[in-house]
């Protein structure tokens, strides 16, 4: 029995040997690039590859000077797995002139033998050069190909898209401004009928409103509804067809679901917590009355509040640099942003800097309304600050908190800026694959307009807002639960 | 019980009360300073400062009984020594940087004041109970004195940490917009240079930016006043079939913006051909800035007394009339209110700009500066000196409008 | 014996207002102790120096022989209602009642059962044992008031302090409170310091007032005392509805001159001399048909049982309590004549106050 896994050992190590030996010298590994203009149009920019000695197990990254790794192509046994389908490679890659195969997790794979690959890059910026470089990486990471840098540019002329035939939908929105109208006055009629005079000329007031939230907000919303069960993509919007659930399919069994879905839950928790507990302390210090220099405190804490947030959180990105204020502060070297955990951790602490001045605001206006006389009951009482807060302030604050921590918790789940401006999700951004610090709503930005892909994308933000509204619902109910009980 | 017994039990010296706060920050403070460590990349620091912050943890919890005169005096004393040794180690580790100073003023502020506890004339007069009622009275002035000082100390230590924190990428802009070169690096103020202002001023990009931005702006303002002030109206005055449900659609609105309806919305302006265009911009900034404007000037005209309005119909006025003649000039400030908040948030609006004008004749700053932050050829500079340029009125203009636009924001808020 | 002693008391706030000007006052044991005055007199805060709430600028407060001026307010062993009540909304009554036992510092904890013993105690005395449950808004006023007490009282204080606890009750109710209120310290005989500005609660609850302006002590004497011999012009017309007639002009060998004014002084009042106000209460002046001063007729107010004539006596306004007896006319053709009547201010009870 021994001897036998002993020859089966023996046996594996020389043929690997010679797979190594002979994949070395048979081959050298090359890559080159060039542009491939008739994939470039709206929003893509097309670019052909021509390889040779790629090796199982390896992978072609396509790396640009605005993503670094911009896609990433693993290279595995093909056999057995089946090709991206014809209009969904539009915005993929082909090789050797059929669309690349996708393995189980429906990432592209490409096989070995692979000599020419064919991609139209998504989301680069456009109107600007942009450098491009393709890359042969082995398992380890090392480097064993490289092309030359190549220029590419999607134009901004092209981005002016004479629009296709707007009828249809011009007819819709007229449909549904005409039925609003009726409506509207169908219903004044009927308060008048009523016996409502006091209401005459409401209708008018309130109609423009109205219209205006009905067409710019629940149309693209219902519309949203409805692109998320359609192949929606950016090569064939006008002619998208029913798919049913399969994007909620896809997107449930993807396997980046775990990860950005924990992530924006650990994010969204962390963050309203900061808020809160941050926004409390302060606004306790700030209502001392007699502190010297309140007021001045006071302006200075609102600064994350006054000035734009894109602009501070460029700032902390700045400041985060390796050799940034922060790393020059600790005389340190850390590149903040380009590990994960310190990424998720810098994200976190950034956009709690940005939303405390709200909290610290809204409380200490609400503390105010609190009466001093029950805390000087309680200092007659001997009742310690400590308890104080606890029994009196506290309680006394939770029907502002609750509804403030709600917000807080929404704002902060569709806070799109601060992760976008910091990491653009990263690190670690694969194609396709969300990076360390995305959260839901820049993991749906990147599949509506980095990839194209606006069903799947429509079909996660109608997940995102079921999840909002139920944890909502759930969150009133659960305060209003134990109000009574206490 | 009688009052002197009483004030017996409740006098405590200053040292002993203002300790236990002192050691509680101390605490936290060195957790945080232990993290640091690691970011530094010095493990052995950090592993010190963990046990000093345990150590502060453990006298924290030892102290007041120990002090008050029992036989764990001895085993303090000992725990004091070995902080010593640990924070002297860690002084001689450091360099001369303000990190360095910050940090250790941290560590031995704590220890000198156990140590003033120790040593304090006034705790070993507490120690020897009975105290005479000279001591008593003393001690309790000495408090009264000493303690509204010491939190006041307190207040002032924390939010000058506070304030640093949010001073801090200020300063750093400023700099990095008068420091020669696109790159980062180099102290606070050491270079001077007008470069960047020059580049921004002199170029094209950051007019045009500007000009997109403003058109933007006030056209949002505009728009969304005119939808927003007569519906508010209606909503504060009216009683009409279908105000509650139309009331909670727009709180629902308000609680769910932009990203989740962001892709269909890009759908329908690009089939209305309002991309890149400033029109599309304005028409989505109005709307989904309509719902807090709205509850904003809700609340502005029901402070207005019913009865200004009641004695206009009495003169014969039309609903409109009221509207207009009365309602309106006496909320003009309330207006202003809601108009300034309606131009901050167009102004400084980041998503719905990134996706909608992608083209750099269209870019609003927002999406303008970010795009001189690509993730190579940074041109910090560049923007350090455009953000100090777009900032600075709009922070000024939120400051002098604080009170109300905070007022207005968080009633708006709460309610919803 | 807690006795309450203000020794030269002075509080000068932050922006210089002087609250309590050099207050020298003695509270005895078990004394029902009114401070009232005007709003803004000082009242209220000399109740929260006592308190601990305000820290003394000068002079020294002592309880039970003890200098309090440095001790925290919990450890003065006082207890307190507030014209607010500072109930704790989130908490049911009973909660409110034992709030302050079980937080109270290590150096005054109380055990469990004592504290329950001590609520139901409490209940009981105020008659609110079946509130114990709800919430102070689910209370009416005066229950509220009673709960406010009640948690005063719980930590079984050394001195009771009101502040102004019946302002916030409707006549009626403030009337019932008052008496309630009364009864309550003589079961109880706890020193208590009442601040109020209404003078009825004043004269019906007090063994002795202290009344006050501008932060000084114009008065500290019985209510009676403080009625019928004013220390001063201040509590003569403070104290007395309609206020008292006050009259200035020049006393001068048993006359006293206002103008065109002049008239006998009575005889207890033959002595002085030199400027002064002369003071009358609208009570005891009178109408003298046919040998006063003649008085033109400015308003006459009807209250049903008496009325109030508004005069012009010489330019100087003058108010009379008439009490009517039986169903006269209207126009009160038995004391009046031509809009005019004749009266007399030369009474038993006039006051003169010198400067």
């Amino acid at each position: 029995m021994s001897r036998f896994w002993i020859s089966l050992r023996s046996f594996i190590l020389i043929v690997s040997l010679l797979a190594v030996l002979s994949g070395g010298a048979a081959y050298a590994q090359s890559v080159e690039a060039s542009s491939a203009e008739d994939l470039t149009d709206y929003r893509r920019t097309g670019l052909e590859l021509s390889l040779s000695g790629l090796q199982e197990g390896w992978s072609v990254e396509i790396r640009t000077d605005q993503h670094g790794v911009h896609t990433r192509i693993p290279v595995k046994d093909v056999f057995g797995l089946t090709r991206l389908p014809a209009e969904a490679a539009l915005q993929a890659c082909f090789s050797d002139g059929a669309p690349v195969h996708v393995d189980t997790d429906q990432q592209s794979v490409i096989g070995a033998g692979t000599q020419s690959l064919r991609c139209a890059l998504t989301g680069l910026r456009p109107g600007t050069d942009v450098a491009v470089q393709a890359a042969i990486v082995d398992e380890t990471g090392t480097l064993r190909a490289q092309s030359s840098e190549i220029r590419l540019r999607t134009d901004v002329s092209d981005l002016r898209l004479t629009p296709p035939d707007t009828r249809p939908i011009l007819y819709l929105l007229g449909s549904i401004l005409i039925s609003l109208v009726l409506l509207l006055s169908a219903l004044r009629w009927w308060d008048i009928r009523r016996g409502n005079l006091k209401s005459r000329n409401a209708y008018l007031y309130v109609g423009p409103a109205i219209v205006a939230l009905v067409l710019l907000t629940f149309y693209p919303i219902t519309y949203g509804i409805w692109l998320s069960f359609t192949d929606a993509n950016q090569t064939h919007l006008g002619q998208s067809s029913f798919i049913g659930l399969e994007n909620f399919g896809t997107v449930l069994m993807s396997s980046g679901l775990v990860q950005v879905g924990l992530f924006t839950l650990i994010w969204t928790v962390v963050n309203v917590f900061l808020h809160v507990t941050l926004g409390l302390l302060l606004a306790l210090v700030l209502n001392r009355e007699t502190l010297f220099g309140r007021n001045v405190y006071r302006t200075i804490l609102l600064l994350p509040w006054a000035v734009p947030a894109y602009i501070s959180v460029l700032a902390w990105q700045g400041m985060l640099q390796p050799e940034g204020l922060v790393n020059q502060f600790l005389g340190a070297e850390a590149n903040f942003l380009g590990e994960a955990t310190s990424a998720r951790i810098s994200v976190t602490l950034v956009n709690a800097w940005l939303g405390v001045p709200f909290m610290m605001m809204s409380l200490s206006g609400a503390m105010k309304a609190i009466s001093t006389d029950m805390f000087e009951a309680a200092d007659l009482d001997g009742v310690s600050r400590w308890n104080q807060f606890r029994h009196i302030t506290f309680p006394n604050l939770k029907t502002t908190l609750v509804p403030l921590s709600l917000l807080s918790f929404i704002w902060t789940f569709n806070m799109f800026n601060t992760i976008y401006l910091l990491t653009r999700g990263g690190p670690y951004l694969g194609f396709g694959q969300p990076g360390a610090t995305d959260i839901m709503v820049t993991y749906i930005y990147d599949v509506a307009f980095e990839y194209g892909d606006y069903g799947l994308a429509a079909a996660w933000s109608v997940i995102v807002f079921l999840l909002l509204v139920s944890f909502s619902i759930f969150y009133v109910r659960q305060t209003r639960a134990t109000e009574a009980v206490t | 019980m009688s009052l002197q017994t009483a004030s017996h039990k409740w006098y405590v010296p200053f040292e002993i009360l203002s300790l236990r706060s002192v050691l509680n920050a101390a605490v936290a403070m060195h957790v945080v300073l232990a993290a640091l460590e690691l970011i530094r990349d010095r493990i052995d620091l950090a592993g010190l400062t963990i046990a000093l912050a345990a150590i502060f943890a453990l006298l924290r919890w030892l102290a007041p009984q120990a002090l008050s005169g029992s036989p764990r005096l001895q085993i303090v004393r000992l725990i004091v020594l070995l902080s010593i040794i640990i924070v002297a180690r860690l002084t001689l580790a450091g360099d001369v940087s303000g990190y360095a100073v910050w940090a250790r003023a941290w560590s031995w502020i704590p220890i000198l004041m156990v140590l003033a506890a120790l040593f304090s004339p006034y705790t070993s007069t507490w120690t020897r109970q009975p105290l005479s009622t000279d001591d008593l009275a003393e001690g309790l002035a000495r408090n009264r004195r000493l303690y509204p000082w010491f939190q006041r100390f307190g207040s002032h230590v924390l939010l000058i940490h506070s304030c640093v924190l949010v001073l801090l990428p200020v300063i750093w802009i400023a700099d990095v917009s008068i420091s020669p070169g696109n790159l980062l690096g180099g102290g606070i103020g050491d270079a001077f240079s007008l470069e960047h202002y020059q580049t921004m001023l002199g170029g094209s990009s950051f007019w045009v930016w500007t000009r997109n931005s403003v058109i933007v702006a006030v056209g949002t303002t505009f728009f969304g006043l005119c939808l927003a002030v007569p519906s508010a109206y209606a909503f504060s005055r009216f009683d009409f079939f279908g105000r509650r449900s139309a009331m909670f659609a727009f709180i629902v609105v308000q609680m769910f913006p932009g990203a989740i309806i962001l892709v269909p919305y890009f759908l329908v302006m690009k089939t209305l051909g309002l991309l890149n265009t400033s029109i599309g911009l304005i028409v989505a900034y109005s709307v989904t800035a309509l719902p807090l404007c709205i509850w904003m000037l809700k609340g502005f005209f029901d402070a207005v007394p019913r009865e200004l309005e009641e004695a206009a119909k009495l003169d014969g006025c039309s609903t409109a009339q009221i509207f207009l003649r009365i309602i309106l000039p006496l909320s003009i400030p309330a207006v202003a209110v809601t108009g300034i908040f309606s131009f901050l948030t167009a102004w400084n609006e980041f998503l719905l700009a990134l996706v909608f004008n992608t083209s750099n004749d269209q870019f609003t700053l927002p999406v303008g500066l970010a795009s001189l932050i690509p993730t190579d050829g940074q041109r910090w500079g560049d923007f350090a000196a455009a953000s100090l340029l777009v900032s600075i009125p709009v922070v000024i203009l939120f400051i002098l409008f604080q009170r109300s636009l905070i007022q207005g924001l968080s009633s708006g808020a709460v309610k919803g | 014996m807690v006795d309450v002693r203000f020794i030269n008391a002075h509080k000068e706030f932050d922006d210089g207002y002087v609250g309590v000007d050099r207050l020298n006052l003695d509270i005895a044991d078990g004394e029902f102790l009114v401070l009232l005055g005007p709003s803004g007199c000082g009242k209220s805060t000399t109740l929260r120096l006592l308190a601990g709430l305000e820290d003394l600028s000068d002079g020294e407060i002592q309880i039970d022989g003890v200098r309090v001026n440095d001790l925290p307010a919990a450890a003065r062993g006082l207890g307190m209602v507030f014209q607010s009540y500072a109930l704790y909304p989130h908490m049911t009554v009973s909660e409110n009642l034992s709030f302050g036992l079980r937080m109270a510092p290590k150096a005054d904890r109380v055990e469990a059962a004592e504290i329950a013993r001590r609520v139901s105690e409490i209940a009981e005395l105020l008659t609110l044992e079946k509130e114990l449950e709800k919430k102070p808004r689910e209370l009416s006023g005066g229950q509220r008031q009673r709960v406010a007490i009640g948690r005063a009282l719980v930590r079984r204080p050394k001195v009771l302090l009101m502040d102004e606890p019946l302002s916030n009750l409707d006549a009626k109710l403030r009337n019932r409170m008052r008496r309630d209120l009364r009864r309550l310290h003589e079961q109880h005989g706890t020193t208590t310091v009442y601040v109020t500005h209404d003078q009825v609660e004043a004269m019906t609850l007090a063994d002795r007032v202290a009344i006050m302006s501008d932060g000084k002590l114009q008065q500290h004497a019985t209510p009676n005392d403080a009625y019928h011999h004013p220390a001063n012009a201040f509590v003569a017309s403070f104290l007395g509805t309609p206020a008292t007639n006050l009259i200035e002009g020049v006393a001068k060998d048993g006359r006293f001159t206002a103008g065109d004014l002049s008239f006998d002084l009575p005889d207890h009042l033959k002595h002085v001399s030199g400027p002064g106000q002369y003071g009358v209460r609208p009570e005891y002046a009178q109408i003298a048909k046919g040998s006063g001063i003649p008085a033109k007729i400015d308003i006459v107010e009807n209250l049903g049982g008496e009325a109030v004539f508004n005069l012009d006596v010489f330019g100087h306004a003058v108010r009379i309590l008439y009490h009517r007896s039986g169903a006269e006319q209207r126009n009160y053709h038995d004391v009046v004549a031509d809009g005019h009547v004749e009266i007399d201010l030369a009474v038993p009870s006039a006051m003169f106050f010198e400067g």
